[in-house]
């Protein structure tokens, strides 16, 4: 009998962490696969797609959560909600860490309440390296090489156009750690360039050097270990408006894709945070967990006939959580966001605010039958939305288990903040953009129901089985059409974008993935996913016909020593089709494409330490077979190419 | 036009026959030294339990339409080699002068800094043959011929690759010739592949307990 409990109390224990499926990129793989940004964490999430125009800047999107375009899935470090979107643009690299100080990525791919937050269309939560004990040092450089340069030549009549680069991007570090009190100060300056063809070619307004960037990311981080709790502080700021160690001054150090008008612009960007999250346990089953923060965004045009293009996206946030694990597991929270958006050309600051109260609990129907739900109300100025999920978990052995995800998600126009609720409040973002666009009726509440089916099979310790089916349904989703008529004269496109307010439909798939541990330092990870719209109008299967239905992935990761390994991920993404640009081959005589065809793309990595691992070094090879790979018609082409890292590191250095 | 078709027919099945004859002998080859009695692996040490620095004279021998252009002038190899884990390691610096052949292009020169790793095998007597493959970065600094050049471009690196044979004759306790054949791949747009002959001479040292826990 006393067996038959401790068995159940185990299970029970297992399934609370499980149920979400959440998925943790350990600090080993991160390292292994050598990936030298922060954006480069995609290629690992699986059950994540993403794209890129220039190499830079990603949009990504959680398990068929949402579209690319709409970048509201939460970012975060060690807990502290991270707000770097800017209108629909969310590059993780302003972040102003580097990942040689990311402990694990947590990535939720399911709608659940995560660290106070409705992951509606997932999270990602980046977790630090806590500082070794006294004063530790760390520096950092790290530089990549597109092949294609026309290298001697481009004197010849095999002349060619230049490609991109990579770097220099520096780092350091001083840190500080004891078991009560850390502390980081942290600087990064990096450095990229887009100097591809396709991507000149559709800007001849810009200069070489509008095609660089520069940004600077310093950052403090403060722990402590304080009223039966632990706290952090997170000072942030990243700008491209300073260039460190970079002698040539240039106007612009960012360049945006802006979709509605299909063309790039030269800006500035700057972000900026402050916040304290952490927990207090009141008795041994419940704590408490808050999480206050303010941050801002500004992005605004380098070039002077813009001038109105200069937008401040302001926002503060503050959220508190009680949680018990004595007798009923259950959780209650309530949180408050106000974001402002003021504009250069217009006194008028508007401002949203949001005001949410949640609660959930986990429960057994049967033995092996375990259940989470949650529900989150939340209200603006104009109208409430409600949001919940449910997930079980049946555990009919300690081998076979299944899951089922399934949720209900209200999302308020005011939630997103993007371009286009501040078009509808008001503002002329598109001044001076020469942008034709409409909306088709008034923007209400989306309504998402999303459901998982999850069957793992473990096999034995080192072989695991997973097979999945996903549904997600649509209604009032919100879809920026934009069509865009290619000039063979100008080589600009002539934009018309329409505000698609109400777009209904569904998409549905399935997964199979297993996960193989041959030798203690030999693991092998194989995943196939097939993703479709099964209903809807023409503009919403257009939207998902953007995201690959078929991707593949196989990994291996080989460790045969301490102080060496090797990491190598194969990928396979079938054809994608944007329909929004008519006759765009024929129009610019086959130099764009309006759709992708099928790509394997092979990354390979090499890590070496040193000196008790001070020093490191890493070598990734990216599109090793040097496949054509592009992941937008419009955007770079990425021949294989090459990233050398180099860290020295002295931990302890001073103890106290 | 049947006759362009049925030529370029028989061109591709005697290419197609020449590959499979020299895969083919490439295979014979590795099976030969894989099996040959007096063939002994030299990668069983434990990693950097040794280290051999070395120097080279490299002479280009091929020609094609990088060769056209350009004279490749003899090149200086220098290099740090020691066993690894599995096979041995190497890493490198070339030097290599580049003369062009007319006035339209220019001179540079050229500094490969490579890695490399392969497997060597003791022959008979004191020789032994390696096989290996690089890679590196490829930099080319351009004479400064043309002052409208954007002046970025009169630098520039790129990646190389590359597989060689080698050839070591152990003349005396610890000094080694050696005879290489290379071949390099350098990824720019329009690829640059250079085959190169090499002699040099290197010397092997017991690595001090201090470099083997550097290393390691």
């Amino acid at each position: 009998m006393i067996v038959r409990s401790r068995i159940v109390l185990f299970l029970f224990c297992i399934s609370l962490n499980a149920i979400a499926q959440n998925h943790i990129i350990s600090n080993q793989k991160l390292i292994s696969s050598g990936i030298n940004r922060l954006s480069g964490i995609y290629a690992l999430m699986n059950e994540w797609d993403s794209y890129t125009f220039d190499g830079y800047r990603y949009y990504a999107s959680a398990n068929a959560l949402s579209t690319f375009q709409n970048q509201d899935w939460t970012l975060m470090l060690d807990g502290q909600r991270m707000d770097i979107n800017f209108f629909n643009l969310k590059n993780i690299n302003v972040l102003p860490i580097t990942v040689n100080h990311v402990n694990s990525a947590e990535t939720v791919s399911h709608p659940e309440i995560y660290n106070g937050e409705f992951t509606a269309n997932g999270s990602i939560n980046l977790k630090t390296l806590k500082p070794k004990n006294g004063l530790s040092v760390t520096g950092r450089y790290s530089a990549g090489n597109e092949t294609g340069d026309p290298g001697p030549y481009f004197y010849t009549k095999h002349r060619s156009s230049n490609v991109e680069e990579d770097g220099p991007n520096l780092s350091a570090s001083l840190e500080y750690g004891s078991e009560n009190i850390w502390g980081r100060l942290f600087f990064y300056t990096e450095s990229f360039s887009a100097t591809d063809t396709s991507m000149r070619k559709r800007n001849p307004q810009l200069g070489w050097q509008d095609f660089k960037g520069r940004r600077f990311s310093p950052s403090l981080q403060l722990g402590l270990r304080a009223f039966n709790g632990t706290h952090n502080f997170f000072l942030g700021y990243s700008t491209s408006e300073i260039q460190p160690f970079h002698p040539r001054t240039y106007t612009s150090n960012d360049l945006i894709f802006f979709n509605p008008a299909i063309k790039d612009y030269p800006v500035q960007t700057v972000f900026k945070h402050a916040g304290l999250n952490g927990n207090v346990s009141i008795t041994s089953t419940s704590q408490i967990y808050y999480s206050i923060k303010a941050s801002s965004n500004k992005l605004y045009s380098a070039l002077k006939e813009l001038d109105n293009f200069d937008h401040l996206q302001t926002n503060y946030y503050t959220n508190l959580h009680y949680s018990n694990t004595g007798g009923i597991n259950y959780f209650l929270g309530a949180g408050f966001d106000y974001t402002e958006f003021s504009v250069s050309y217009s006194s008028t600051t508007k401002g949203v605010s949001l005001f949410k109260a949640y609660g959930g609990m986990d429960y057994r129907l049967f033995e092996n039958l375990i259940s989470q739900t949650g529900l989150e109300f939340q209200i603006s100025k104009n109208s409430p939305a409600l949001k919940g999920y449910l997930n079980t978990q049946w555990i009919q052995s300690n081998k076979l288990w299944v899951k089922i995800n399934a949720a209900a998600i209200q999302t308020l126009p005011e939630e997103k903040s993007d371009l286009w609720h501040w078009i509808e409040n008001g503002y002329d973002v598109f001044k001076g953009l020469n942008v034709n666009y409409s909306f088709k009726g008034k923007r209400n509440k989306e309504f998402k129901i999303t459901t998982d089916l999850n069957v793992n099979y473990k096999m034995n310790p080192s072989l695991n089985f997973m097979a999945g089916l996903l549904y997600r349904n649509f209604n009032n989703y919100f879809i920026e059409e934009v069509m865009g008529v290619y000039n063979p004269d100008s080589s600009f496109f002539n934009s018309f974008v329409k505000a698609n307010t109400n777009s209904n439909g569904s998409i549905a798939g399935f997964s199979i993935r297993f996960n193989n541990k041959i030798l203690s330092t030999l693991e092998q990870s194989f995943q196939y996913r097939f993703l479709t719209s099964v209903s809807g109008g023409l503009s919403f299967n257009n939207e998902w016909e953007t995201i690959p239905n078929h991707k593949l992935n196989y990994n291996v990761m080989f460790y045969p020593f301490k102080s060496f390994s090797l990491w190598a991920n194969l990928t396979f993404l079938s054809p994608v089709k944007l329909r929004y640009y008519p006759k765009l081959e024929e129009l610019s005589n086959g130099f764009y494409k309006s759709s992708l065809a099928e790509r394997f793309i092979l990354d390979f990595s090499i890590r070496k330490w040193f000196w008790n691992n001070r020093l490191r070094f890493n070598l990734l090879f990216k599109n090793l077979l040097n496949n054509e790979l592009r992941y937008h018609p419009l955007g770079a082409e990425f021949n294989l190419s090459v990233f050398f890292t180099a860290e020295i590191v002295f931990n302890s250095i001073v103890e106290w | 036009m049947f006759n362009d078709n049925r030529e370029n027919t028989q061109l591709k099945k005697k290419s197609k026959s020449s590959f499979l004859f020299l895969n083919l002998n490439f295979h014979l080859c590795v099976l030969i030294l894989f099996f040959s009695p007096h063939l002994k692996s030299q990668n069983t040490g434990s990693a950097f339990e040794t280290f051999s620095i070395g120097i080279n004279y490299q002479s280009n021998i091929n020609q094609n339409d990088f060769h056209k252009y350009w004279l490749a002038e003899g090149g200086i190899e220098g290099y740090f080699a020691a066993p690894f884990y599995f096979g041995t390691t190497q890493f490198g610096l070339t030097y290599t002068s580049f003369s062009a052949k007319s006035d339209q292009q220019p001179d540079f020169e050229s500094f490969l800094f490579y890695l490399q790793w392969g497997y060597k095998f003791n022959l008979l007597a004191n020789f032994s043959l390696a096989f290996n493959t690089s890679t590196g970065l490829f930099q080319m600094n351009f004479d400064d011929f043309d002052l409208e050049v954007d002046p970025g471009l009169l630098s520039e690196r790129e990646l190389v690759m590359g597989v060689n044979t080698v050839i070591s004759y152990t003349f005396y306790k610890d000094w080694n010739i050696n005879f290489q054949l290379l071949y390099l791949h350098v990824f720019t747009h329009k690829k640059i592949e250079l085959v190169n002959l090499s002699l040099g001479i290197s010397k092997t040292f017991l690595s001090p307990k201090w470099l083997k826990e550097f290393l390691n």
